[in-house]
């Protein structure tokens, strides 16, 4: 069975493989032009700090952009496995109809389904870890040289930008993505529906895990409080709220001061304060009545390994459900 | 003897229709049994249903004695299942469809499989994909029989085929069969395909079974009676179907027909005239017989 899954996959997995060498090509030339350009460059200064000179570090520019755009391709390749391999794991042969052939040959589902499932899953696994020594490579000497000293995507890789697609977390996506895919398609049977389910669940998923799960869910952020002093109606605060270390800043928010809890979430309360005061000062008095208090929150950077460890670990889980649920269909369906 | 196939009150249930409805049939073992009936008769249906790949909605399958469950896999390696639709992975060369019948049944039985294509003139070497029809039909029939069942499950098997085809692998086929004692279940809508091989036939109209016996008694026990014509059928006869023009009055009758006066002449029906009485029955559960007058005036008169 592991030689018929083999052999029935794998032009898709040479395509695949392809792809991601030509990605993984690409990588390369970017990050060697870039370190050449960086230690060879007579005005290496101008190019830290990001600085025309003349013209002399246009090139430098060009390999920016081409970074951006390896950054988001990058992004797009769990998703983009999810729908080449996963969609049509087993919708393509039910469509097919040989699924007939196989399931009365000598082999339960189960088995088929399983077999299937893990040949293809762990390839496309492989295939991901391959192209992420080289990511991690890059991104180590590319992406967070620029970005100490400039602004290359923005900020270091706790970020979203980076942390989606450096680490261990695309081969944890890419397995979901598989698992999903293969698990919709052997639920819907049609690879068309499979593939558009894939990609508005797969997008929905990583939305949620960033904006709540990783922000707020996995390991409480750090909130810095927005200092500010209150006399009669003048106000003195510094608008700068900084955390001292390499973070993910996630924005300007309120919560309620520790050790005291209302009914009303502390983001609420701060909307009706705004809304009965227009002026700054008394809508301040307003929040420091609701013990309300206004600042960042942030993920700093040294948690890097522990969130990625943990988001891989409820990527893997959700992958192994989304198996059962293949299982499910497949067993269930009946020509 | 145990049946080789078994169906007990077997039904399926497509969203609204009945794929196939109160099947109750036996097929003995190291018989060729033939499945008839028109298009969307549930043919298909029941051959899915006996290869596990269909689930019944109502009754049971037996296969050998051992009841077909969700997932079994008993029975599995017991059958060579044909589908209709004769699927085979379209990117595989002819030896990878042997390949994976070997890799997936531990009877495989390689060497006479590779010697069926050489007779067939195959080249192992082809691509599925790139083969007619008929070659197709020819290798998805081949890795069946590698598997050195017990009993075959041939939905149309010879429907691709041209005529020579058609013969040369039934010839073929029913060699191998007889040599190895298989149980044959195969299906067509062409009777006169089946009347050559098989010993039993069973009748399918509308998702039941019509009728079911050998071909010998389905001969033996039916009649054809041409006499003077008569309006409503006569009684204390069973009428499968009656025909009248003009003055003439044709029936299709089972059992011992008494003697109903010198006018009518007694006649051996063939077997597809047999069938085709049965298919143009009404589904009715107490068999009843149909009057299928013809008669070319009735517009004028009216």
């Amino acid at each position: 069975m592991i030689w018929l899954a083999w052999r029935r996959h794998r032009l898709a997995l040479i395509v695949v493989g392809g792809a991601l060498a030509a990605l993984a090509l690409w990588l390369f030339i970017v990050a060697h032009s870039f370190e050449e350009a960086m230690h060879s460059h007579p005005h290496n200064g101008c190019i830290k700090n990001l600085i025309d000179c003349n013209g002399v570090s246009h090139g430098v520019f060009a390999l920016q952009n081409q970074a951006g755009f390896l950054s988001l391709f990058l992004f797009l390749v769990p998703c983009l496995l999810g729908v080449v391999l996963g969609a049509p794991l087993v919708a393509g042969e039910i469509q097919q109809r040989t699924n007939r052939l196989a399931w009365t040959q000598n082999i339960s589902r189960t088995r088929w389904l399983a077999i299937k499932w893990l040949v293809v899953g762990v390839i496309a696994m492989a295939l991901v870890a391959l192209l992420q020594i080289l990511v991690q490579w890059w991104s180590g000497h590319v992406l967070i040289n620029f970005l100490e000293t400039g602004s290359l995507l923005g900020s270091n890789r706790i970020t979203p930008r980076l942390f989606g697609v450096t680490g261990v977390v695309p081969i944890a996506y890419t397995f979901f993505a598989f698992a999903l895919g293969a698990a919709l398609g052997a639920i819907f049977r049609r690879t068309v529906w499979a593939v558009v389910g894939t990609i508005v669940v797969y997008g929905a998923a990583t939305a949620l895990m960033v904006f709540n799960i990783r922000a707020y869910q996995l390991s409480s952020p750090i909130f810095v409080q927005q200092k500010f002093t209150l006399s009669g109606p003048s106000v003195t605060y510094v608008p700068q709220i900084v955390l001292r270390q390499p973070a993910w800043n996630l924005g300007y928010s309120f919560r309620l001061a520790p050790g005291f809890s209302s009914a009303s979430s502390a983001n609420e309360i701060a909307q009706r304060c705004q809304d009965q005061n227009y002026n700054f000062a008394p809508y301040l008095h307003c929040l420091a009545a609701h013990h309300v208090e206004a600042g960042s929150f942030f993920q700093p950077a040294n948690r890097y390994w522990q969130l990625q460890w943990s988001e891989a670990a409820i990527y893997v889980a959700a992958a192994l459900v989304l198996f059962g649920l293949a299982l499910w269909a497949v067993r269930r369906w009946r020509a | 003897m145990t049946a080789a196939l078994e169906t007990e009150g077997l039904g399926r249930r497509y969203r609204r229709t009945w794929g196939l409805r109160d099947c109750s049939l036996s097929v003995p073992e190291g018989s060729i049994t033939g499945l008839v009936g028109p298009n969307g008769a549930g043919k298909s249906t029941l051959l899915r249903l006996a290869a596990g790949i269909s689930r019944p909605t109502t009754g049971s399958v037996s296969i050998f004695g051992q009841e077909v469950r969700p997932n079994s896999t008993a029975h599995l390696s017991r059958i060579g299942y044909f589908d209709q639709l004769r699927p085979l992975y379209g990117g595989f060369r002819v030896d990878d469809m042997l390949t994976l019948g070997r890799r997936l049944n531990p009877n495989w039985d390689d060497a006479s499989a590779r010697q069926w294509l050489d007779d067939l003139g195959i080249s192992t070497k082809d691509k599925v994909g790139r083969l007619s029809l008929g070659q197709q039909a020819e290798v998805a029939l081949t890795v069946c029989m590698g598997k050195r069942p017990d009993l075959l499950l041939l939905d149309e098997p010879v429907a691709s085929l041209d005529p020579l085809a058609r013969r040369q692998l039934l010839q073929t086929l029913m060699g191998t069969v007889a040599e190895r004692g298989t149980t044959v279940f195969l299906s067509s809508h062409i009777v006169s395909e089946l009347e050559p091989v098989c010993d039993y036939l069973i009748i399918l109209s509308a998702s039941h079974v019509q009728i079911t016996g050998s071909i010998d008694s389905l001969l033996a026990t039916h009649r054809v009676l041409v006499g003077p014509r008569v309006d409503g059928p006569p009684t204390g006869i069973d009428v499968i179907s009656a025909e009248s023009t003009g003055r003439q009055t044709t029936l299709l009758v089972r059992g011992d027909p008494p003697d109903l006066g010198p006018d009518w002449q007694h006649l051996q029906p063939g077997l597809d005239e047999i069938v085709l009485a049965y298919l143009s029955q009404p589904v009715t559960p107490s068999n009843t017989s149909l009057i299928v007058d013809h008669r070319p005036e009735r517009g004028e008169h009216s």
